[in-house]
């Protein structure tokens, strides 16, 4: 699937779902970090026409360090670092006879490293404004294994620019958070810019031990990026997708600073992109 | 705490790392005895070496016994590897058949004897086909295939009514005989022609040796579209 270009692209949907709460930037010296495994098995992907159809068995996994840290009351420095990303294609099997028709892949490395900044532009009663930059670094391989597809980075410098906008708010005595962000992502080597949205609802079931977040975000593509099978002969790199994604959190805090959380992201529609679910599983330490 | 949580991630990462999986290719097709290079004419004393070969349920060339006659064993012999021997005026029916556990395949033909004469081939020197998408990515046209004089070079010719997508990554062509399955199949390369006619020159080959076309996006790992080689 990668899924070739497409897992980069959920990887970054992961990302976005790291910065929950980076409306509010942290104060000087405090942070948020964690270590999470996510993972994603994709037997089927979405086409260019938005349908889904059936694809090789791929397994996506990685183990990511996610980190933010308030510089000042206003600067926060984000990084998400897969420490260590795997790539795996099934054996495929002859149906008729049981022998291997084609040998199963696996390819570990480093993923792309992204790095940013959060500025909190204005922090007043329960509303925030926020805009982050982050700059994915090309770390990780984009290329591998026997036909080259097995990727665990999308090997392209991206510039995403973000504004978050949130405001906490109380409803029938329940503490609810919103949160809506506008971005675009500048990509380089010829590949289409991107245009993201979102928008994100968090509540605490639990008074300071157990939030429940719901998110919905969108990837745009302005078509703007020459790049396409034509002009990339046999290039396994998929340009200008798309999706809207779905997905949800729950964080629970084991102790007042150390928790963990779960998270599950999928697709409602896209297009070139990976059509399964995906998982997170992280262990976090919130330095208030 | 922490060693509880160190723990945790180490069993994910034990359990996301371990074997890789299978997936199941539907990839039956009916077996069949292929002669790669029947004749329809023989003179006397002419000899002629006929090669069949047997593709298996997969579709994939596999060594078997194959037993050869003649029906008319006084216009022409043939001997256990295919071997025709044009003995006298007359015709025949040769057959090549194929008898395993459970596979039992016979293909027959009729050769006439003359006294004098030219070998005359029977296969054919071009055949067709339609081009179809076998997903939703765009994919139409229709071809031909030639077996190129003096060589033995085939030449595809993808017509001007030809369409890809451009949006998919990585699409490769195969001549195969199994349309859901590259294995055995032979890789033409990468597709970089999306729209128009264009052609592929294939080194060492004869035309009745594939019987598709085989559009292949070789990241997914699934096949995108078929064109069947027809007479």
């Amino acid at each position: 699937m990668t899924i070739k270009k497409s897992v980069a692209t959920l990887a970054i949907i992961i990302l976005g779902f790291q910065f929950s709460f980076s409306q509010w930037t942290k104060d000087k010296g405090k942070g948020y970090y964690k270590v999470s495994a996510w993972y994603l098995e994709s037997d089927e992907h979405y086409t260019d026409t938005g349908d889904k159809d059936p694809n090789a068995t791929r397994t996506n996994f990685n183990f990511n360090f996610y980190g933010q840290y308030g510089l000042t009351k206003k600067w926060d420095l984000i990084a998400y670092i897969p420490f260590f990303a795997r790539t795996t294609q099934n054996d495929a099997v002859s149906g008729t006879t049981g022998q291997v028709l084609t040998e199963g892949e696996a390819i570990n490395s480093i993923g792309d490293i992204d790095l940013g900044v959060n500025y909190g532009i204005f922090h007043k009663n329960s509303w925030a404004l926020s805009a982050s930059l982050k700059l994915g670094l090309p770390t990780g391989k984009s290329e591998g294994g026997s036909d080259g597809s097995f990727q665990t980075g999308d090997g392209e410098f991206n510039q995403l620019l973000q504004l978050n906008l949130g405001k906490s708010f109380k409803l029938y005595k329940q503490s609810f958070y919103g949160k809506l962000y506008f971005g675009f992502n500048n990509r380089t080597n010829d590949f289409s810019d991107q245009l993201t949205t979102g928008l994100e609802l968090g509540t605490q079931l639990i008074k300071d031990k157990f939030w429940l977040i719901g998110r919905l975000n969108t990837v745009q593509s302005l078509h703007n990026g020459s790049l396409n099978a034509q002009n990339s002969q046999g290039s396994i790199f998929a340009n200008n997708i798309e999706y809207v994604g779905l997905g949800g959190e729950v964080s629970y805090y084991l102790t007042k600073k150390l928790g963990f959380s779960f998270n599950y992201a999928s697709l409602l529609s896209g297009k070139i992109i990976a059509a399964n679910p995906s998982y997170s599983i992280g262990v976090f330490l919130d330095m208030k | 705490m922490i060693r509880k949580c160190t723990y945790f991630l180490m069993s994910l990462f034990i359990l996301f790392t371990s074997c890789i999986g299978e997936d199941i290719i539907n990839d039956f097709v009916e077996p069949e005895l292929r002669i790669i290079n029947p004749i329809s004419s023989l003179p006397v004393p002419e000899t002629y070496q006929f090669n069949a070969t047997y593709f298996n349920t997969i579709g994939i060339e596999e060594e078997t016994t194959i037993t050869w006659n003649s029906s008319n064993t006084s216009s022409a012999t043939i001997n256990t590897s295919g071997l025709l021997t044009a003995v006298a005026e007359g015709t025949t029916t040769i057959s090549a058949s194929v008898q395993n556990n459970d596979v039992s395949l016979i293909e027959s033909f009729t050769v006439t004897i003359s006294e004098d004469g030219t070998v005359i081939i029977e296969e054919p020197v071009i055949k067709s086909g339609t081009i179809v998408t076998t997903s939703s990515y765009l994919l139409t046209g229709t071809f031909t295939i030639e077996a190129q004089d003096n060589s033995n070079d085939l030449l595809i010719s993808v017509n001007s009514d030809y369409e890809a997508t451009t949006s998919l990554p990585g699409l490769y062509l195969y001549l195969t005989n199994n349309p859901n399955s590259i294995s055995g199949a032979y890789s033409v390369g990468p597709v970089s022609v999306f729209n128009g006619a264009h052609s592929y020159v294939i080194p060492g080959t004869n035309i009745n040796d594939y019987t598709y076309l085989l559009y292949w996006c070789q990241p997914f790992g699934v096949k995108v579209g078929t064109g069947e080689i027809l007479d």
